[in-house]
C-alpha cells in the first residue's frame, strides 16, 4: 500500500517534474545592468511598441549585457557581448520584457555592476525603488557595485571595451584593484545599502565613460537616496582614509622642490566623536606605513638620512591633515551628509550624547568640529640612497 | 542478538534533543532578538539559556521518574484517564501542528532561495514522504542519524562561516547594556521559544537505555544550542549591524550572501549552505513527527508505531498549507509558541511532577 | 569434533544405513549406489595366502591421492604385510587391529559403520577400505587434487604487502591463516553445506577476542540455510545477510588471507568456502569497507592521507555527476563566475539537456567497464583505450556532448575505483544513476533528498547486530574507534581493538604476561 503511493507520487514527479530546469545555455548571465530614467524625447533609445498604444508611463530604461560565452569557450563566434536594452514603467516588468527580448532566462546571480544613470540616481523615488527591487531579489549578491556614471548607464553598458567580455567582467577586474588605488572606492552593494538604511548616506563609485574606454573613479555622494555630489579622485583618496577602509594608494608630497611619490602600505584610521564643552568634535588618528618609491636622479645621501625623512614624514602627513580636513568640511558644508558615520559612532559608542542629538542630528553634523592627527611612517626607500 | 529497535542512548537522546531544537529557531533567532532589544541579545539570550536549563530539569527529573513509562503513560495514571487522554490528543496535535510548521518553513525557504518556480506542494509532499519513511524506522535510526548530522552541522557552520570573519565589525555590539532590565524579561518568553521541541525529553526519555545520564546530557545539549544561536547571532549582527539585521527576513542565510569564495570551486555558498539546512530541517521534522505518530499509538494502546505514520501525512500536509503567506505563518507559529509550546514545554511538566510528588508524600504519609 | 557432531545432529535426517558383514554384498550396494559415477575406481584384492579374504578399495579418481593408495595402502597390504596376513589363526577382530596397527602406513585413518558416510568419504576424496567379513570399513584420508598455485589475487593488490592470495582448497586456505596466527585460541569450526554439493564451510574465529553472541548469529544462520548447492560464497552471504534489499553487502569479502587475518585479530568472523577463494568477513562496517589493508603497512601520515583521500573519492563517485546536473541545469549561481560563463559556452549547441547528457556518459562508461570485465585481459584494455580515449573524444568534437562531461564522467569512474572492496564500489555506482535522476527533477534539492534516503537506509541497516554506520552511530561512546576511520592514528596509539564489537579482551598493545592471564579469565 504505502510502496503503491510512494510509486504514484514518484511517477507524479516524473512525469511533471524539472519546473525550475533550465539548461546552462539557455541562461543570459547578465554582466552589467545599467539602469536610466526614461526621457521622452530622446532618440537614442530603441522603441519597439508604438507610441500611441502606449499606455504605460515608461520610467525606466534599463540595458543588459551578457557575454557571448561561446568566444569564451572557442565554440561561436560575433560579438563578445549582447547588450539589450527596453523601458517600462518598474523594474520587474524592464527585466520581463527583456526575457521575452533575449529569448533567455536572465540570471543576475553572476552580475558585477547595477551602473545607475545620472539622471536617475537624481531621483529619489527611481533610487527607492531600484534599491529595495536590488535588495529584496534573493539571485543578487551583497558583493556586486553600484555606481553611477556621469551621463547615461546605457552608454557605460554598451562601451566597446578591448580584451574582456564585455563592461561587466571588466569592471570586476578593475574593481580588484581597488586594493591598489583608492581612488576607486571601497564601496560595494553590501556597505552602500548598509550605510544608507544607518545614516542615509553613502558613496558609490563613480563610473566615467569615454569612446572605447571605461573608468572607475572618484565616487557620487547619496543622501536620502538620492545622488546629491560627486567626489574628485583625490577626495575620494581622503574619504578612503576616513572610513579606514584604504590599503594602497600614493601620497604624492613636495619637498625642496622635489616631488616624492609615497607608496602606502598600510594605514590605519581610528575615528572618534566626542564631546567638548558643548561641541561635538570628530578626530581621526590615522597611522600610514609608506615606501618612499621614487626622488631625484643624482641627489644624494638624502633618503638614507633619518632627519630628512621625519622632515619628508611631517610635511606629506600635514598635507594630508589638510586634505582630510577640506574634505570633511565640503562634506559639512557641501552635502550635509554623514559619510563618515560619526551618528553611527555615538549611537554605539556614546549613547549618553546620542540621545539628545540623535533627533537633529542632520543639522548638527554640519557643525561638529574635526580634529585630523594623521602620521606617516616611511618604512623602506628602495634600492639607491 | 539484540534487535529491538528502541533502544538509545542518553547521549543519542542528547544530539535528538539539540537538532530538534536548532532547526528553525537558527533562521529566526537574530532578527526577532534584534528587533526587540538592539543590540543587547545576547545578554537576553545568556539569560535565556539560564531558564531552559531549569525547564530541561524539569522535563529530565520527570522523565527520570518515569525511566520505564511514556508520557501517555505515566500522565495517565496521574491525572486521570479523562484528563489524560486530552493531555495527550493535545500533545499529538501540538507535535502535528509543529511539524507542520517546519515543514512550511522549509517550503518557504526553498522556494525562495532554491526553486523558485517548482510549486511548494511539491517540495512539501516530497520532503513530508521522505521523512515518514523515516519515521517508520523507529526511534533508534532516527537518534542515530541526529547524533550523526548533528556534528557535522557544527562542524560545517563554522568552517562555512570563516569568510565572514575579516568582515565583522563587533562595534555593532556596542552600546551594551542599554536595555533596561524589564524590556529583557519580557523579551526572556521570545527566546524561549527558539527552544520549543524540548519536549521531545519527556515523548522519547523512555527508550533511553542509560537514565542516569540524561541530564547530564540534556545540559550540555542545550548549552550547544545556545552556543550555536550565541554563534550566529553575534556573526550575523556584527556582520550587518542592527538596522540591516532587523530589516532582512532570514539574517542567518542573507549572511552567506555576503561571502565570495574567490577561487574556489564554489562561489556562492549560499545554496549550498540551504542545501544544508534542508538535512537540519528534516531532521527536525522527523523527530517531531515520530513523537505525533508515537504519542498516538500509545493513546490506542497500540504496540507498533508506524501504522500511525500513513494517516498522519494529510494532516500535517494540511495544516502546512494552512498560513496564506510568510507573515501569516509567523503570526501563527507565534501564537502557537506562546499558548501550545508554554504549556507543553512548562506547564505541563511542571504540573505533572508536582502532582507525582504530591501522591508520593500522601503516599508515604498514608503508609506512616 | 564433539561440538560438529552435536551440531550436525538435528539436521541429520538421512537414516544410517548399517554395513553388512557380507563383502559382496557391500561392494555390491556401493556400486549401485555409485551408478553410472565412472569416477570411481573398484580395486578388489586377496593379498592372503589362501585367497579368502576380499579387500577392495573404493576411491575417487582425481580427487584422491593415488600415490598414497599404491604406496602405503596397497603396496604395503600385499607385500609386506603378507606375511602377517598369512597366519590364518588370528581372528576376525584382530586382523582389523593388525591391518590398522601395522599394515597400512597413513596418518589419518578411521573406522566406519554407515553406508552412507563411506559414499560421502568417496566423493569427498577419501579412500574406502572393504574388509571381508566385517561389519565395518575403513576410511583413509587419501584427499588430493590438482589445484591452483598460491598467486596474488587480481583485486584488492597492495604495493607493500603479502602477495598471497586465496585458492579454490579450503585447507590451503585454512592454512594461509594458520601460519599467520599461531594461536590455540585461534578456531577453525567446519561444517557442510548443500544437500547435494556437500561443500565445506569454515567458521574462524579467535576465542577470547570474538563477540561469543554474534558468532552464535552466525552459526545459527548458517543452521538455516537449506540450499541444494553452495558454489560460491556469495551464495552464503546472501543467504546470512540481515537486509537482502539493500545495495550494500552486509558482509566483507576478501581474497586475502592477511585482510582475514587482521579481522580476526580485530575479532571479527571469518567464513571460508571450499571451492572459491573468496572468504567472508562478518561483521562487516562502511569503515572496514574503506579500508585496504595498506593502510596499516604504511606509515601513519601517508596511510592517513591516503584514507581521507578514499573517503573524498567516495563522495565524489556518488555526487559529482548529479552535482554537474544540478549545478548547470539548476543553480549556474553556485559556480565562480568564469567557470559559468566557461561552462554555458561550452554546452553550447549541445543537443541535450544536461541530465541525458550525463545518464548517456555514465551509461556508456558502465558499458564499458562491464565489457571490459568480460573481454580476455589484452582486448578489455585496448577496449578501455578505444571506449575511453576515442568516443569521449569523438562524441565531443561532434557536439553531442559538452567536454566538461567527458572530464566529470572520467573523474567520477576514477574515484569509483579507489574504493577497495568491488561490492561496495558497485552500491555507490548504482545509487549514483538515482541521484542523477532526482538532481535532473529537484537540482540541489533532490541530490539532499537521496542523500537523506541513502542515509536512513544505512542508518537503518545492521551487520549481524553491529550497525552499519558504525562507530559513527554506535550506542555507546566509542569515540575511540575514531583512531582508525578518516585518520589511521600511529601504530603505537591503537592500544585498544575496536570498540564497536563489544567484546571484553580488548587490548591490542600490552606485555604478553598479561595477555595470557586475561584469555584465561575470558574463559
Amino acid at each position: 500500500m504505502y510502496k503503491k503511493i510512494l510509486l504514484c507520487i514518484m511517477s507524479i514527479l516524473l512525469m511533471t517534474g524539472c519546473w525550475d530546469k533550465i539548461e546552462i545555455e539557455k541562461r543570459a548571465f547578465v554582466a552589467i545592468v545599467g539602469i536610466d530614467k526614461y526621457e521622452e524625447d530622446k532618440k537614442n533609445i530603441i522603441e519597439t511598441e508604438e507610441k500611441n498604444l502606449d499606455q504605460i508611463k515608461n520610467r525606466y530604461v534599463v540595458t543588459v549585457s551578457s557575454p557571448n560565452t561561446g568566444l569564451l569557450a572557442q565554440k561561436g563566434e560575433g560579438d563578445p557581448k549582447y547588450v539589450y536594452s527596453t523601458v517600462g514603467d518598474n523594474l520587474e516588468e524592464v527585466l520581463d520584457e527583456l526575457e521575452t527580448r533575449t529569448g533567455r532566462t536572465l540570471n543576475f546571480r553572476h552580475t558585477q555592476a547595477i551602473v545607475l544613470g545620472e539622471e536617475l540616481a537624481k531621483d529619489e523615488t527611481l533610487v527607492r525603488e531600484s534599491l529595495d527591487n536590488i535588495e529584496r531579489s534573493p539571485g543578487v549578491g551583497r558583493k556586486i557595485y553600484l555606481m553611477v556614471t556621469k551621463g547615461k548607464a546605457q552608454d557605460v553598458v554598451n562601451a566597446k571595451i578591448k580584451d574582456e567580455l564585455g563592461t561587466g567582467l571588466f569592471i570586476r577586474e578593475i574593481m580588484r584593484r581597488k586594493k591598489i588605488t583608492p581612488k576607486i572606492p571601497d564601496a560595494d552593494l553590501g556597505y552602500v545599502l548598509r550605510s544608507l538604511h544607518e545614516s542615509r548616506a553613502a558613496i558609490t563609485p563613480r563610473m566615467i565613460v569615454s569612446e572605447d574606454e571605461i573608468k572607475v573613479a572618484g565616487s557620487a555622494v547619496f543622501k536620502n537616496f538620492k545622488k546629491i555630489g560627486w567626489l574628485g579622485e583625490q577626495e575620494t583618496e581622503k574619504m578612503m582614509f576616513m572610513l579606514n577602509k584604504l590599503n594602497g594608494g600614493i601620497l604624492n608630497t613636495t619637498i625642496d622642490n622635489i616631488r616624492i611619490p609615497l607608496q602606502v602600505t598600510d594605514s590605519k584610521t581610528k575615528m572618534k566623536v566626542y564631546e567638548k564643552n558643548g561641541q561635538i568634535y570628530t578626530s581621526f588618528d590615522i597611522k600610514v606605513e609608506a615606501e618612499l618609491s621614487q626622488h631625484l636622479f643624482e641627489v644624494r645621501n638624502q633618503p638614507l638620512d633619518d632627519g630628512y625623512l621625519k622632515r619628508v614624514e611631517k610635511i606629506a602627513s600635514k598635507e594630508l591633515d589638510i586634505g582630510i580636513e577640506t574634505l570633511y568640511k565640503k562634506i559639512q558644508k557641501e552635502f550635509q551628509a554623514d559619510l563618515v558615520q560619526s551618528g553611527e559612532y555615538l549611537r554605539k559608542y556614546e549613547p549618553n550624547i546620542w540621545k539628545r542629538v540623535e533627533k537633529d542630528w542632520n543639522e548638527i553634523f554640519p557643525k561638529t568640529q574635526v580634529k585630523v592627527n594623521s602620521e606617516i611612517i616611511i618604512r623602506r626607500i628602495g634600492d639607491t640612497q | 542478538m539484540n534487535r529491538n529497535n528502541d533502544k538509545i542512548s542518553s547521549f543519542q537522546l542528547g544530539m535528538l534533543i539539540s537538532i530538534t531544537v536548532v532547526g528553525v529557531g537558527i533562521l529566526t533567532i537574530p532578527r526577532t532578538l534584534t528587533e526587540e532589544v538592539g543590540p543587547d541579545g545576547w545578554i537576553v539570550l545568556v539569560f535565556t539559556v539560564f531558564l531552559v536549563l531549569g525547564v530541561g530539569r524539569i522535563l529530565t527529573t520527570l522523565a527520570g521518574k518515569f525511566s520505564n513509562q511514556n508520557i501517555v503513560e505515566y500522565s495517565n495514571s496521574l491525572v486521570g484517564k479523562f484528563l489524560g487522554t486530552l493531555i495527550n490528543v493535545g500533545l499529538c496535535i501540538y507535535l502535528v501542528i509543529f511539524a507542520a510548521f517546519e515543514l512550511r518553513i522549509f517550503g518557504e525557504i526553498t522556494k525562495a532561495y532554491l526553486l523558485f518556480n517548482t510549486p511548494i506542494e511539491i517540495l512539501m509532499i516530497t520532503l513530508l514522504l521522505t521523512a515518514s519513511y523515516f519515521a517508520r524506522s523507529g526511534i533508534e535510526s532516527i537518534a542515530r542519524m541526529a547524533q550523526m548530522i548533528f556534528p557535522f552541522i557544527i562542524i560545517f557552520a563554522f568552517i562555512i562561516t570563516i569568510p565572514v570573519l575579516s568582515e565583522l565589525e563587533f562595534s555593532n555590539l556596542l552600546p551594551v547594556f542599554r536595555t533596561p532590565i524589564y524590556k529583557i524579561i519580557q523579551v526572556i518568553p521570545v527566546t524561549f521559544f527558539s527552544f520549543v521541541g524540548m519536549e521531545m525529553i519527556i515523548v522519547c526519555a523512555n527508550f533511553v537505555v542509560d537514565p542516569q545520564n540524561i541530564k547530564k546530557n540534556i545540559d550540555k545539549s542545550i548549552l550547544m544550542v545556545a552556543a550555536i544561536y550565541m554563534f550566529i547571532l553575534i556573526i550575523t549582527v556584527t556582520r550587518f549591524g542592527i538596522i540591516e539585521t532587523t530589516h532582512i527576513i532570514w539574517p542567518s542565510l542573507e549572511l552567506f550572501k555576503t561571502i565570495d569564495l574567490p577561487g574556489a570551486f564554489i562561489e556562492n555558498i549560499q545554496i549550498f549552505v540551504i542545501a544544508v539546512w534542508i538535512i537540519t530541517v528534516f531532521m527536525t521534522l522527523v523527530p517531531l513527527y515520530f513523537g505525533a505518530s508515537l504519542t498516538l499509538s500509545r493513546i490506542f494502546k497500540s504496540k507498533e508505531q508506524n501504522y500511525l505514520v500513513l494517516p498522519l501525512i494529510p494532516l500535517v500536509y494540511f495544516m502546512a498549507l494552512i498560513p496564506e503567506n510568510i507573515a501569516q505563518l509567523g503570526d501563527y507559529s507565534d501564537r502557537f509558541a506562546y499558548y501550545l509550546g508554554t504549556f507543553y514545554m512548562l506547564i505541563l511538566p511542571s504540573t505533572l511532577l508536582l502532582i507525582t510528588y504530591i501522591k508520593k508524600k500522601a503516599r508515604r504519609n498514608k503508609g506512616v | 569434533m564433539s561440538f560438529f557432531d552435536d551440531l550436525f545432529k538435528p539436521k541429520e535426517e538421512k537414516v544410517k544405513v548399517p554395513i553388512k558383514e557380507d563383502y559382496q554384498k557391500n561392494l555390491d550396494t556401493i556400486k549401485e549406489i555409485l551408478k553410472n559415477c565412472d569416477d570411481v575406481i573398484y580395486r578388489e584384492f586377496q593379498p592372503m595366502k589362501d585367497k579368502k579374504m576380499n579387500f577392495a578399495v573404493v576411491y575417487a579418481e582425481g580427487i584422491s591421492n593415488k600415490d598414497l593408495l599404491q604406496e602405503y595402502v596397497l603396496k604395503s597390504l600385499m607385500l609386506l604385510s603378507s606375511d602377517l596376513l598369512k597366519e590364518p589363526r588370528l581372528m576376525k577382530e584382530k586382523l582389523y587391529e593388525e591391518i590398522k596397527k601395522q599394515s597400512i602406513s597413513v596418518a589419518d585413518i578411521k573406522e566406519i559403520d554407515d553406508m552412507n558416510e563411506a559414499i560421502d568419504s568417496i566423493l569427498c576424496g577419501d579412500t574406502v577400505l572393504i574388509v571381508d567379513k566385517w561389519d565395518k570399513f575403513f576410511v583413509i584420508a587419501s584427499k588430493g587434487w590438482e589445484f591452483r598455485s598460491i598467486s596474488e589475487p587480481s583485486t584488492e593488490t597492495v604495493i607493500r604487502g603479502s602477495r598471497e592470495g586465496f585458492v579454490e582448497t579450503l585447507r590451503i586456505n585454512t592454512a594461509l591463516i594458520r601460519r599467520r596466527i599461531r594461536d590455540p585460541k585461534f578456531k577453525i569450526k567446519q561444517m557442510q553445506i548443500g544437500e547435494r554439493s556437500k561443500t565445506d564451510i569454515a567458521i574462524l574465529y579467535i576465542e577470547g577476542i570474538v563477540n561469543k553472541d554474534i558468532l552464535k548469529e552466525v552459526e545459527k544462520r548458517l543452521y538455516e540455510i537449506k540450499i541444494d548447492a553452495i558454489l560460491e560464497s556469495g551464495y552464503i552471504e546472501q543467504l546470512i545477510e540481515d537486509e537482502w534489499k539493500s545495495p550494500f553487502p552486509q558482509i566483507q569479502n576478501t581474497q586475502r588471507p592477511d585482510v582475514v587475518s587482521a579481522a580476526l585479530f580485530e575479532g571479527r568472523i571469518a567464513m571460508i568456502i571450499d571451492n572459491t577463494p573468496v572468504a567472508l568477513l562478518i561483521p562487516a562496517t562502511i569503515v572496514a569497507l574503506l579500508q585496504s589493508p595498506e593502510d596499516y603497512n604504511e606509515r601513519f601520515l601517508i596511510a592517513s592521507a591516503l584514507r581521507i583521500l578514499r573517503f573524498i573519492s567516495i563522495v565524489f563517485a556518488l555526487f559529482l555527476p548529479s552535482l554537474y546536473i544540478a549545478i548547470t541545469s539548476y543553480h549556474p549561481g553556485m559556480l565562480p563566475t568564469d567557470l559559468a560563463l566557461y561552462v554555458a559556452g561550452s554546452r553550447m549547441n549541445v543537443p541535450f539537456p544536461a541530465f541525458i547528457e550525463t545518464f548517456i556518459m555514465e551509461a556508456s562508461l558502465e558499458l564499458l567497464r562491464e565489457a571490459g570485465v568480460r573481454l580476455p585481459g589484452a582486448i578489455g584494455s585496448t577496449i578501455g583505450i578505444v571506449g575511453g580515449l576515442v568516443l569521449g573524444q569523438a562524441a565531443v568534437q561532434a557536439g553531442i556532448v559538452s567536454p566538461l562531461i567527458v572530464i566529470v564522467v572520467a573523474l567520477t569512474a576514477m574515484a569509483a575505483y579507489t574504493t577497495p572492496n568491488y561490492s561496495f564500489a558497485i552500491a555507490f555506482r548504482m545509487l549514483r544513476f538515482i541521484l542523477m535522476i532526482l538532481a535532473g527533477i529537484f537540482g540541489l534539492y533532490g541530490i539532499i533528498l537521496g542523500m537523506i534516503v541513502i542515509l536512513i537506509h544505512l542508518c537503518n541497516l545492521k551487520s549481524f547486530g553491529v550497525p552499519y554506520l558504525s562507530p559513527f552511530v554506535a550506542t555507546e561512546t566509542t569515540w575511540k574507534d575514531f583512531k582508525d576511520v578518516f585518520i589511521r592514528v600511529p601504530l603505537q596509539f591503537m592500544k585498544k581493538r575496536p570498540e564497536f564489537l563489544h567484546r571484553k579482551n580488548n587490548d591490542r598493545l600490552k606485555n604478553p604476561k598479561s595477555a595470557i592471564e586475561e584469555d584465561t579469565e575470558d574463559e
